[in-house]
């Protein structure tokens, strides 16, 4: 029985055809990487792996950058035909993006699909336990970060709760049975739980 | 204008039944995907994303 996915030195590689949110995701993490470190989390995660629903947007966090260093991924995404739903200017932007507000991108002439480009917290325990862990997962020639299984299933499960959140959650549990682990729940929980406080 | 008239449990019992039936329907599908030839359910789930 085929799984719909198989494991190679920890990679989950998913056996399916690219898709156009694929491509734009991939789009905006070639650029992105050059500047920064990030990871995939939300819909896109249970997406990916084949859920059957779409997405107008994608959620990626990253750690605070510079000033100069956001200038230059700013100004890259531009270039290579992003636009910013916050602002043209790169200094406004960033007062956004410095403040752990998120800020939105998409394709020029586009709103939809966005990613929302989400500044990271690093008081907040569970966000720097998931952007430290990150799980690899690759379709075709596309790598990309998101936390672990177990974590992101918890996260939906424990913290967002909404209907779609659940959905999600059992899909990623289902599809992932023959992966996930008892004891990686057991361990992630208080940690997830620990943001509420 | 009359107003039908709605009965609150009745209608949240509607929901948790339907929420019930689309978790049922998640277990079925991926069912289904672990059945198939990667191809068959990527290519529908690509056309699924795409439109």
């Amino acid at each position: 029985m085929n799984s719909g996915y198989s494991i190679k030195d920890n990679v989950i590689i998913i056996d399916r055809e690219l898709t156009e949110l694929d491509l734009f995701v991939r789009k905006f993490l070639n650029i992105l990487t050059r500047y920064s470190d990030y990871l995939i989390v939300s819909g896109f995660v249970s997406i990916s792996t084949g859920r059957s629903r779409s997405t107008e947007d994608i959620d990626i966090i990253a750690p605070i950058m510079n000033k100069e260093k956001f200038k230059k991924l700013f100004g890259n995404l531009v270039k290579n035909n992003f636009w910013c739903y916050n602002s043209d200017d790169y200094e406004e932007a960033y007062e956004y993006f410095k403040n752990v507000n998120s800020i939105r991108f998409a394709e020029k002439g586009e709103l939809f699909p966005n990613i929302e480009f989400v500044p990271f917290d690093s008081k907040k325990r569970a966000k720097n336990f998931e952007f430290n862990n990150p799980q690899i997962i690759k379709i075709k020639d596309f790598e990309f970060k998101i936390p672990p299984i177990e974590f992101e299933i918890l996260y939906k499960e424990l913290i967002l709760k909404s209907k779609k959140d659940i959905e999600d959650a059992r899909h990623l549990r289902v599809f992932f049975s023959d992966f996930i682990k008892k004891e990686k729940f057991i361990k992630y929980k208080p940690i997830i739980l620990s943001d509420l406080k | 204008m009359k107003l039908p008239k709605i009965n609150l449990k009745e209608l949240e019992k509607f929901k948790e039944k339907n929420f019930r039936e689309r978790l049922e329907f998640i277990d079925k599908y991926v069912e289904w995907i672990k059945k198939q030839p990667n191809k068959k359910w990527s290519s529908q789930h690509k056309d699924l994303i795409d439109n």
